[in-house]
């Protein structure tokens, strides 16, 4: 909650600024290029051979009856480390097969930070991506499955919109920092 | 010597009396106004006029803060307050209240110059309370606007809370309530009772609701250490809910109290009992049901945009209704309405009431696969669990005809903590679209409640 305010705020004051540089030659808004966002879309859309590293990772999904998880090899390509984490979060959101059912697709990745070991994934869900209990279980277990095939990584931090909840769901309480048990 | 000093002694404390009780004799009567005492003009005196308590208009402007006007000419008084209005005339035994004509007990009058006017009237008209101390000769007011920010302590909601439910089972009063509340428990003897009064409390949807005077009683027969449990409005403006335990043979009254999820439990499991043969549980099974999620926690959404805790609810309260009427199942809900007992909280509950069924309901979701469906049953390793999960699945797939997912051991915390058989039911998938169509319809909750009841009752062997 807090975290979204701070959001609120910061673009409130970007885009007062973005009015403030309007009135001023229009170049120094496109060749300030505050907005990071913008020039990330290209180098996605290219195979990016050039300077990205690619590796191919385990995706944990659902069965397609949602019983059990079940391990897909997909490739993904990054840049840096960071990257590295937000891709395979977005492997865990698609999957390729119509038989394996992505549990994370709907949930929002806010931001994936590492530190010393331990991963933070900040994580949004909207009411409709809630799953059941038995869903809720799964997708617990394909995240750690996913992440924890990283060798450097020993605990992730999950948090729902900034906040170390006491669950995800409401069905299974989550502990902070997960760890490999 | 000694006999000299004691009855120096007293006569001293006599001297100290005298002066006291005169005073107090003499002393006009008082005016509180919400705590407060109103101090009054030097000049002017309350009179007591064959036991109307008169107050001069000045009072009232200056003291009660009421507007005030007197027309010197036709002798009325006009006083207003927000959308109050009353006129009263000297020697007129007849006032008018927004208009309307009303009877007074007495007419007002001019004492020493002095219109004075019925305080009862006037402040019972202006939205006052009037309470009557005979022997101390003092008059409280309270204003219902004072009375709200009063119990601020209950958060933002400064409305009045309700009591869904009073039960007693296993020598514990469980009072359901719409929010946390600490009752005010006195006790009293001859015979042994312990009194609960609920501030700012009135009755909720309960079964039985005693109006006005009336009261309730709980069914105490197999409880041979109580006499009687009764419950009523106790006050009505600000409302407040009493409940009354009488005690039978016990020499001594002893009570913990704690609350949880709402509930507030007054555990008399240390009062002496008259005959320790007697079995601890009385017959009654006690059965937790627990609509899942609720308040701050929406659960899932349905395909119809509908919040799974609004489903958990609906079903839970069918469940209830039916339940209620087993003469032997002592119900408990962990919610009612639409609030928020924390996974703990709804442990705790289920753990201090030493219940023998725990029931946890809830909606099914999986939005990236709509086209899964069918209802499954949880338990958590024990095998008692096991069994009871086993009934009410069997029962829910016969009478919903949904796909059976099976009995599943799950880690969820409210059946893994709870120390009861324990189950947690996924009815249906709410994000497929027949079985949320199913769920939301009337006949189908009816169905899924008495199916619930039917594998609750088979595993009670009732």
């Amino acid at each position: 909650m807090k975290k979204r305010i701070y959001v609120a705020i910061a673009i409130c004051a970007i885009s007062i600024l973005a009015i403030g540089c309007g009135s001023k030659p229009t170049s120094t808004g496109p060749v300030q290029g505050s907005d990071p966002v913008n020039t990330t879309p290209a180098p996605t859309a290219n195979p990016s051979e050039e300077n990205g590293e690619s590796q191919e990772i385990e995706v944990f999904y659902a069965d397609d009856q949602l019983l059990q998880v079940e391990q897909r090899k997909k490739e993904i390509t990054f840049k840096d480390d960071s990257e590295k984490y937000s891709k395979t979060y977005a492997a865990l959101q698609s999957s390729d097969q119509t038989e394996l059912i992505p549990l994370w697709s709907n949930i929002e990745l806010l931001s994936a930070t590492f530190d010393q070991g331990k991963l933070t994934l900040d994580v949004h869900i909207p009411d409709e991506a809630r799953l059941g209990s038995g869903g809720e279980l799964l997708a617990i277990d394909a995240l750690k499955g996913t992440f924890f095939q990283f060798d450097e990584v020993t605990r992730i931090d999950l948090l729902v919109d900034g906040d170390a909840t006491d669950s995800l769901m409401g069905h299974v309480e989550l502990e902070h920092p997960l760890t490999r048990e | 010597m000694k006999k000299s000093i004691i009855l120096l002694l007293f006569s001293t404390l006599l001297l100290l009396l005298i002066p006291m009780h005169t005073h107090a004799a003499t002393n006009q009567t008082k005016i509180i106004l919400d705590g407060q005492e109103l101090v009054l003009p030097h000049d002017i005196e309350v009179v007591n006029v064959r036991n109307n308590i008169m107050i001069p208009i000045r009072v009232v402007a200056e003291n009660l803060k009421f507007n005030v006007k007197w027309d010197q000419k036709t002798k009325n008084v006009n006083i207003e307050q927000a959308s109050n209005a009353i006129s009263l005339t000297v020697g007129k035994d007849q006032a008018t209240v927004q208009n309307n004509t009303v009877q007074l007990n007495i007419a007002p009058q001019m004492i020493k110059n002095t219109v004075v006017v019925p305080l009862r009237f006037v402040s019972e008209e202006m939205g006052l309370r009037v309470g009557w101390n005979n022997r101390d000769k003092i008059v409280t007011l309270t204003s219902n606007n004072v009375s709200q920010p009063a119990s601020p302590s209950h958060g933002n909601d400064a409305g009045t809370n309700l009591v869904h439910d009073i039960t007693y089972a296993n020598n514990q009063l469980v009072v359901s309530l719409d929010r946390e509340v600490a009752p005010v428990i006195s006790t009293l003897k001859n015979p042994e009772r312990i009194i609960l009064d609920f501030p700012s409390t009135n009755f909720g949807n309960m079964g039985q609701v005693p109006s006005g005077g009336s009261m309730g009683r709980l069914d105490v027969n197999e409880f041979p250490s109580v006499t009687d449990i009764r419950y009523s409005l106790f006050k009505n403006d600000p409302p407040q809910v009493r409940i009354v335990i009488e005690l039978n043979n016990i020499s001594s009254v002893n009570y913990t109290q704690q609350t949880i999820a709402g509930k507030f439990i007054l555990d008399l499991s240390m009062a002496n009992e008259p005959a320790p043969a007697t079995p601890v549980n009385s017959g009654k099974k006690i059965v937790v049901i627990d609509p899942g999620h609720g308040g701050s926690d929406p659960g899932t959404i349905s395909f119809t945009k509908k919040q799974e805790k609004h489903f958990a609810l609906a079903l839970g309260l069918k469940v209830q209704a039916l339940l209620e009427k087993e003469p032997d199942i002592e119900l408990i809900m962990t919610r009612e309405t639409d609030i928020y007992p924390t996974r703990p909280e709804r442990v705790k509950l289920a753990n201090d009431l030493n219940a023998d069924v725990f029931v946890s309901i809830h909606g099914n979701s999986v939005t990236a696969a709509p086209q899964i469906s069918g209802t499954e049953t949880y338990y958590y390793q024990r095998e008692s669990s096991k069994a009871l999960a086993t009934l009410i699945h069997k029962n829910l797939i016969d009478a919903l005809g949904f796909k059976d997912r099976g009995v599943k051991n799950g880690n969820y915390q409210v059946i893994r903590e709870t120390t009861m058989s324990a189950v947690l039911l996924e009815i249906g998938f709410l994000s497929n679209q027949m079985e949320e169509e199913a769920m939301m319809s009337e006949s189908n909750q009816n169905k899924a409640a008495q199916a619930i009841v039917d594998g609750i009752k088979e595993y009670l062997k009732l």
